[in-house]
């Protein structure tokens, strides 16, 4: 009893002698100040194709403009990561070649888990409190955020590939079969989910073998890849865009990457000439209150020649972040203001980079 | 399948038998038997450029477990191997890649027009008498275009009875077990028909479960084991040689294979204990040689050879519409050639080679257009030598033409390969050799490399190596020791490399691609005859090597070392001959290499070493011999990988019973 008098006494004493300090006291190191300001790019590198487990997690600070592999999600990321989605402080990535999803909490130091799911899963989509991922094989998970649990809808699709949300309803893109003599069929629809019912309605025909989509505007855009030439007559990469409540479905133009910037529909098209080895990508923004589209200069030195493989949007600044690869090398990511300015790049640290979130802490 | 190589095999026989038909009336003269000891000069040594053999006798002494392991420990060799029994293993000389290393069995080529690649595991290092690798040309003037247009070769020889215990007929049988349910019983059977004609049948089985334990770099702390690794694998050879008059000889060879494995994949972050795929093959090829002397100027060695090989794949997945995939493969090729070899003069020797080959792929794969290929190859090599020079000079011309069932063929290929090498006789009557070589290899696109998923097949030239080689090779005799030995320095560009590279989403092969190749590639052997009864020999072997992306300045790879080639490997192996306990051991390392073509830390994969331990002694009662041998492999359990994600086998112990009659 005595000792612990003694120690309550002399924690009394100290908090006193704390209290009573200079706060201009020289030994006292002054706080750090907290970067209120910074918003957090978490990136992923896709890895490259045959080459397991050579994708990433990274992360880049906007504000000190510092990339980096995050050492403990990086460790435990699985193969083939194919998409991202922030809610929250969470970051969800869908790996395609572990099969699962990997969940990092990036409000304090990092942390991550894995959920394995056993599913091919391709991409993401989002409707509190569920993640909607698509899968190969037709199907959609639906994943409970609160409490991890899963249901899964067998759509009439064969290989669903990127999802978007409008509404009440999940459109995803049904892009290809293939049987087992590898006989390939490209499909041309989007699978509708009611989301109330968590079931599927009639799909809407659009662009051959569709692959990305986004929702604006009341709109939906989507990139369909075409036959690549594996069957005549060839079918070149095409931008659609499609009425959900018409389900009308138009083409566009080429493209092979799209996202939305500045509340319009920016899109590339990266086209390769074999005789000379050289890539060739333009961008266009198109505006859909408009229909007006336009040309857009992006650092025309680098990227003109470059395949694009990851277009962002940070929504805290508007600025536009474009990820460019060769699908064997270090991939590089440029930055640009809203207004089409350079600000610059950074190595992704590793190979295809190809999706990013932003989170402001 | 089996019915057709019956056919042609009976087909054979009766072309052999008129054949051989002057053969018996050859008056025979036997000699009485003379035991040589010590280690002979090995062609190697005289070589116009690096070349280097072992038995399988030497192989399986120092530990050696098949014939991919036994070609891992040679100079300028890189090997991938993807692990287990079954994994695939290729062969890679001077990094020129292993579509340049030409494979042939009793001198007669292995193809793949699918991929173009040989794999290694499909051979058995207990039914081979000898391999030998040459970046050259080689001593044999009756090689055929094919192998004499490969950038490298990689010749196996068939083992047949040596008839030394005096019978007429010979049997060996022999059982080895090992780690992870390794069971590989085998029995050969020789029979000498009359003194000139002996017939040899062999028949191997061999199956492993595969699952050794093994670790990963992002989880340490943890084992795994390999799983789908299984192998069930039958092989038999049957042969049948005739011994002509003037060192003439036919060879009739009929073989059938058949496999069955799964196909573990690289380790899945998170899947480790999942992989689905699955490999059967069956095949088998009958094959003729013939060689004659028909005058002291004039020989002639004609070869036939018809193939067929098998094979189903089969993989589990939700993206397949059935929930599964099975594709099934064939490959048929008839192969014909002659070469006639004449030598006007002591000095002047000249080889005209004349191949012929038809190659069919067929599969079920909706896109494959079952496409045909005809390759025609003439090869004329002239060769002037003397006591001191020796020059060799030979041109190979090689058209291809093709046809497919479905859609386009690809236009016909011409090619001519020009090569020549130099040796010099350093010394008069000394075996100690200046060399030097240029050679031209090259690759036609393989059918994967033009028609897969392809409505209009990709237009492609066919890859070219250019190889500049020097060196020295020696050997001396010196009291109880001897010494061979080999130094090469070489230097060798490949243009128009065919890679498959990204079309934003999709992969195609593209003649896109240049590598500048220099190294040096050195060996050593050494033996030492302590007493009568004790020996021990020295195997040593070093390679060093840059290799280099020359294909575009402007991306990071560009000067980068190429993937999987270390700058440094080696192997060594000493083995000591005694009456009680023979002991071998020997060591293969490996320096660092990229997984990638960026020569960044984040590609690299450590280098490694592997020790075998064998130990091994032979029982003799009267005619009869039986051997054990007990061998440790990977003595210090390292854990490394040659292909990033496909773990190496651990430590593992085999015991082998063999039994001679």
């Amino acid at each position: 009893m005595k000792k612990n008098l003694w120690l309550l006494a002399c924690l009394i004493a100290s908090m006193i002698f704390v209290s009573c300090g200079d706060d201009d006291d020289p030994v006292v190191p002054p706080s750090p100040e907290p970067e209120v300001d910074a918003t957090m790019m978490y990136f992923i590198n896709e890895g490259s194709w045959n080459v397991a487990n050579s994708a990433s997690f990274c992360s880049y600070n906007t504000k000190t403009n510092v990339a980096s592999l995050l050492e403990e999600p990086t460790a435990k990321i699985g193969d083939t990561p194919q998409d991202m989605l922030i809610v929250g402080s969470k970051v969800y990535v869908a790996c395609w070649g572990s099969k699962g999803l990997l969940i990092v909490d990036v409000a304090g130091e990092p942390t991550s888990r894995f959920v394995s799911l056993n599913e091919e899963v391709r991409y993401l989509a989002y409707k509190a409190p569920y993640l909607y991922i698509s899968c190969y094989g037709g199907r959609i998970l639906r994943y409970d955020t609160t409490n991890g649990d899963t249901r899964t809808l067998q759509t009439s699709g064969s290989n669903l590939e990127g999802v978007a949300i409008l509404g009440d309803k999940l459109y995803a893109c049904n892009s290809y079969s293939v049987d087992a003599a590898f006989n390939y069929t490209y499909l041309n629809t989007l699978i509708t989910v009611d989301l109330n019912t968590f079931t599927e309605g009639e799909p809407i025909t659009t662009v051959t073998n569709p692959n990305y989509i986004v929702a604006l505007d009341g709109a939906l855009y989507v990139v369909g890849f075409g036959n690549y030439g594996y069957a005549e007559p060839y079918e070149p990469y095409m931008l659609a865009k499609v009425d959900p409540v018409a389900r009308t479905s138009t083409n566009m133009e080429s493209a092979s990457k799209l996202c939305v910037w500045n509340n319009k529909l920016l899109y590339a098209y990266s086209e390769t000439d074999w005789t000379t080895y050289s890539t060739t990508t333009t961008f266009t923004l198109y505006n859909p209150a408009s229909g007006r589209k336009a040309s857009v200069s992006l650092d025309s030195k680098h990227l003109g020649n470059a395949i694009v493989y990851m277009m962002e949007e940070d929504p805290y600044s508007n600025d536009l972040y474009v990820g460019v690869t060769d699908n064997s090398n270090t991939g590089k990511i440029y930055r640009f203001s809203a207004n089409t300015a350079s600000l610059g790049s950074f190595s992704s640290e590793g190979i295809n980079p190809s999706h990013a979130v932003f989170y402001k802490k | 399948m089996l019915k057709r190589l019956c056919n042609i095999l009976l087909l054979v026989l009766f072309a052999y038998s008129t054949m051989c038909a002057q053969a018996h009336r050859d008056s025979t003269r036997v000699i009485d038997e003379v035991e040589v000891q010590g280690l002979a000069v090995k062609s190697d040594i005289k070589a116009g450029a690096l070349s280097q053999s072992i038995t399988s006798e030497e192989a399986e002494a120092l530990g050696m477990q098949d014939i991919s392991d036994a070609v891992r420990r040679m100079a300028g060799v890189t090997v991938k191997d993807y692990g287990g029994l079954g994994g695939m293993k290729t062969v890679s000389v001077r990094n020129m890649g292993a579509a340049h290393t030409a494979v042939s069995v009793d001198g007669v080529p292995v193809s793949n027009c699918q991929g173009g690649q040989i794999d290694l595991a499909q051979f058995s290092l207990w039914q081979t008498e000898s391999i030998t690798l040459s970046v050259g040309s080689s001593d044999d003037m009756l090689q055929t275009a094919r192998t004499l247009g490969a950038a490298a070769t990689l010749a196996l020889k068939t083992k047949f009875p040596e008839w030394k215990n005096g019978r007429n007929w010979e049997l060996e049988a022999r059982v080895k077990g090992g780690s992870w349910g390794e069971v590989m019983p085998a029995l050969r059977y020789g029979q000498k028909l009359s003194s000139r004609t002996s017939l040899m049948a062999d028949v191997l089985v061999a199956r492993s479960d595969g699952d050794y334990p093994y670790t990963v770099t992002y989880e340490p702390d943890k084992t795994f084991y390999r799983v789908n690794d299984d192998i069930l694998q039958g092989r038999g050879n049957i042969q049948l040689r005739t011994l002509l008059k003037r060192d003439g000889h036919v060879d009739v060879t009929g073989h059938l294979s058949m496999q069955r494995q799964g196909l573990p994949g690289a380790v899945i972050r998170y899947r480790e204990t999942a992989a689905s795929e699955r490999l059967w093959t069956r095949g088998g090829y009958v094959q003729v040689l013939y060689e004659q002397r028909y005058t002291p100027k004039w020989k002639l060695r004609a070869t036939g050879k018809y193939t067929y090989d098998w094979q189903r794949y089969y993989d589990e997945g939700r993206q397949y519409r059935d929930g599964f995939a099975e594709n099934d493969y064939t490959q048929q090729e008839a192969f014909v050639n002659a070469t006639a070899l004449w030598t006007p003069h002591r000095l002047l020797s000249v080889s005209l080679a004349q191949d012929a080959a038809n190659t069919r792929l067929v599969s079920n794969l909706a896109t494959c257009p079952d496409p045909m290929r005809w390759t025609l190859g003439t090869a004329l090599t002239v060769r002037l030598e003397n006591e001191r020079w020796r020059l060799t000079a030979s041109a190979v011309y090689t058209h291809v033409t093709e046809s497919v069932e479905k859609g386009e063929a690809h236009e016909d290929y011409n090619h001519v390969s020009p090569s020549a090498e130099l040796r010099y006789r350093l010394v008069k009557g000394k075996s100690v050799f200046l060399r030097a070589m240029y050679k031209n290899g090259y690759r036609v696109p393989t059918f994967n490399d033009l028609y897969y998923q392809r409505a209009v097949p990709s237009n492609l030239r066919p890859e070219n190596a250019h190889q500049l080689s020097a060196g020295i090779a020696g050997a001396l005799t010196s009291g109880r020791w001897q010494w061979q030995w080999q130094v090469d320095g070489y230097w060798n560009r490949v243009t128009d490399k065919l890679v498959a590279i990204p079309t934003s989403y999709v992969w195609q092969v593209r003649n896109y691609g240049e590598t500048s190749l220099a190294g040096v590639d050195a060996t050593l052997n050494v033996r030492m005859q302590v007493t009568r009864r004790i020996a021990a020999q020295l195997t040593g072997a070093y390679s060093w090597s840059r290799a280099l992306d020359k294909t575009d300045e402007e991306v990071a790879s560009y000067n980068g070392q190429l993937p999987y080639t270390p700058a440094h490997s080696g192997s060594v192996g000493l083995l000591v001959s005694n009456p009680w306990v023979n002991v071998g051991w020997s060591m293969v390392a490996v320096g660092d290499r990229w997984v990638l073509p960026e020569n960044i830390d984040r590609n690299l994969v450590e280098g490694y070493t592997d020790h075998t331990l064998t130990l091994s002694h032979e029982f003799r009662l009267k005619s009869c011999s039986l051997d054990v041998t007990a061998s440790m492999t990977n003595v210090f359990n390292t854990q490394y990988d040659i292909v990033r994600y496909y773990p190496m086998p651990s430590r593992a112990y085999h015991i082998q019973l063999s039994i001679k009659l």
